[in-house]
């Protein structure tokens, strides 16, 4: 019994193993041609001769730096501007009642149905009217409301938030903002974190919109321009996969330290 | 007391205010605007011309609308039952508390993490014929080079290898919290009565998620009926468009001939496929 017990143990670790290398195989094939010293052709090609050299040239000798900058500048404003907007909307959905909630409830229910087609043509068509293609505005503009933000941030609060708190406070004489401030957002931190993960994995990846919203090179977002390098020769493999290391790395950061609230994030999807 | 009433109601719409009109701008006048473009042939240049039905009957009578619609679907038929599948039996694996657990769930889901731009590009290399990775590993097993993106019958079956790859730690997750909910005393009982487990994952797992699993379908489905990025990072549509899907299309007519009226059509069209999806969707959350 006890050997039998064992013995299965040891599948369920051979199997965890093979998985691993399935899932984590490719990222190390990445970073073990982007830390090659000779040039690679075929995958024949890789030895374990290794440097930095190739993170060096990349960063130097293409517009790397330029796509970071423009990924980071959009990725932080939606991420945290999407999240405070969002718990602004969702402390009133869960908390209060108005006339006209049913309502405005449809139109984010509605919204969230809405995948990218259904609403870039015109979209694209007004930002280039006012000028805004090649900016960071589109980002901005179609970032900064999530529609699942606000449903997930709701449900927290609906859990998570005792009314009598907020109650409480208002008879202390708060006001409805700093009752917002000072008791409803601390209180929902890990909500606001697991949000604030989401939106910055969805944003750093972001390809069809950026892809649109930006036609010059020092446009691009770090996606578009990884994409985009397509035209390169094979010899240069190698800092295609530097260029694409560095730009997986820190969304590859962010789950490992963030983990925790990623995968409650998911699981809260489909409640 | 009204007016105090009032005062609330007003400081609910100023909470709300920011959604509300960034959603006005950037979603659903655009998407009405979508509706209205595609009865018009407008062209980006010049005004706009009412055509009735035009666009639709065109891009019915395409056979490239077709071709990029049957591709749309043979898509979603090859990646979203894998996905499902492996998903539940990974959940199922990983269901237990044994030392190092959490890093490889964790390892599994670096896939899902990672922008499908990037995977694209690692999987480009992966799946090349010639030069790549993992017909280098076969020839040393002895197996010929597959022409895994090279060839129409293999690549979008090979696109398909990387959604799976990249979104089954999704469905895995979400089992996950769904085995979670099932609670031990269940299996306890089936297997004082003497249950192996070949038969507790059939007849206990597998109906006692079956909700989920729905649900888990229909979301699959319609990201899988919007897949471009893989497409257009790995074959760029080919070869002889047997990986150009509806969303390619609709971004080839939108962003490239600036046929804007067309490409609404086509945007209208893929909503509504996703859009009765999402509805079902909905239904059956309700239901639970």
């Amino acid at each position: 019994m006890r050997a039998a017990k064992r013995g299965k143990t040891v599948l369920i670790y051979i199997c965890l193993i093979i998985l691993a290398v399935i899932f984590a195989g490719p990222f190390v094939a990445m970073f073990l041609v982007a830390l090659q010293a000779n040039p690679v052709v075929s995958a024949k090609d890789i030895t374990l001769e290794l440097t930095l050299d190739n993170f060096a040239r990349v960063f130097k000798d293409s517009r790397l730096p330029r796509w970071f900058w423009n990924s980071v500048v959009t990725t932080v404003v939606v991420t945290v501007f999407g999240t405070f907007f969002s718990s602004l909307s969702a402390y009133v959905m869960a908390k209060k009642d108005f006339p006209g909630k049913e309502l405005i409830f449809w139109l984010f229910l509605a919204v969230l149905m809405f995948p990218a087609h259904a609403w870039i043509i015109p979209m694209f068509i007004q930002m280039s009217r006012m000028g805004l293609v090649n900016t960071y505005w589109p980002f901005f503009l179609s970032g900064t409301s999530s529609a699942f933000g606000i449903f997930l941030l709701r449900q927290y609060i609906e859990q998570n938030v005792a009314t009598d708190i907020l109650e409480a406070a208002r008879l202390d004489g708060c006001g409805e903002f700093r009752t917002y401030t000072r008791i409803l957002l601390p209180t929902i931190i890990p909500g606001l974190v697991t949000l604030a993960i989401f939106l910055f994995i969805q944003w750093w990846g972001q390809f069809m919109f950026a892809l649109i919203m930006t036609t010059s090179n020092d446009m691009y977002t770090l996606p578009v321009g990884v994409a985009l390098l397509r035209g390169v020769a094979p010899s240069n493999l190698r800092f295609v996969m530097a260029t694409t290391a560095v730009a997986v790395l820190p969304s590859i950061l962010v789950f490992v330290f963030f983990q925790n609230y990623l995968m409650r994030g998911v699981a809260m999807q489909l409640r | 007391m009204i007016k105090g009433k009032r005062l609330e109601w007003t400081i609910c719409y100023l909470f709300l205010l920011p959604n509300i009109i960034l959603y006005l701008l950037v979603r659903l006048i655009p998407f009405a605007s979508t509706i209205v473009l595609s009865f018009t042939d407008w062209q980006l240049i010049g005004s706009p011309n009412f055509i009735g039905l035009k666009n639709f009957v065109d891009m019915f009578n395409y056979p490239v609308f077709w071709k990029a619609f049957r591709n749309t679907l043979m898509f979603a038929v090859y990646s979203v039952p894998p996905s499902i599948i492996l998903g539940l039996l990974m959940a199922v694996l990983v269901n237990r508390d044994l030392p190092g657990m959490k890093l490889f769930r964790g390892l599994y889901f670096l896939p899902y993490v990672t922008s499908i731009v990037f995977v694209a590009v690692i999987w480009r290399w992966l799946f090349s014929t010639d030069t790549g990775l993992i017909n280098a590993l076969l020839n040393r097993i002895g197996v010929s080079s597959v022409p895994w993106l090279s060839s129409p019958k293999w690549a979008l079956l090979s696109l398909a290898i990387v959604a799976v790859w990249q979104n089954v730690s999704f469905n895995m997750l979400v089992f996950l919290a769904g085995l979670q909910g099932i609670g031990s005393d269940v299996y306890e009982a089936a297997v004082i009565d003497g249950a192996n487990s070949v038969q507790t994952f059939l007849y206990m797992t597998v109906p006692l998620l079956r909700p989920t699993m729905t649900v888990s379908a229909i979301m699959t489905t319609i990201n899988s009926f919007q897949v471009f990025d893989l497409a257009y990072v790995m074959t760029q549509g080919g070869p002889l468009d047997s990986t150009y899907t509806l969303v390619y299309y609709l971004y080839d007519f939108g962003f490239r001939y600036m046929e804007m009226g067309h490409a609404s059509a086509v945007a209208v069209v893929l909503f509504l496929m996703i859009f009765s999806l999402s509805i079902v969707q909905r239904l059956l959350l309700r239901e639970r």
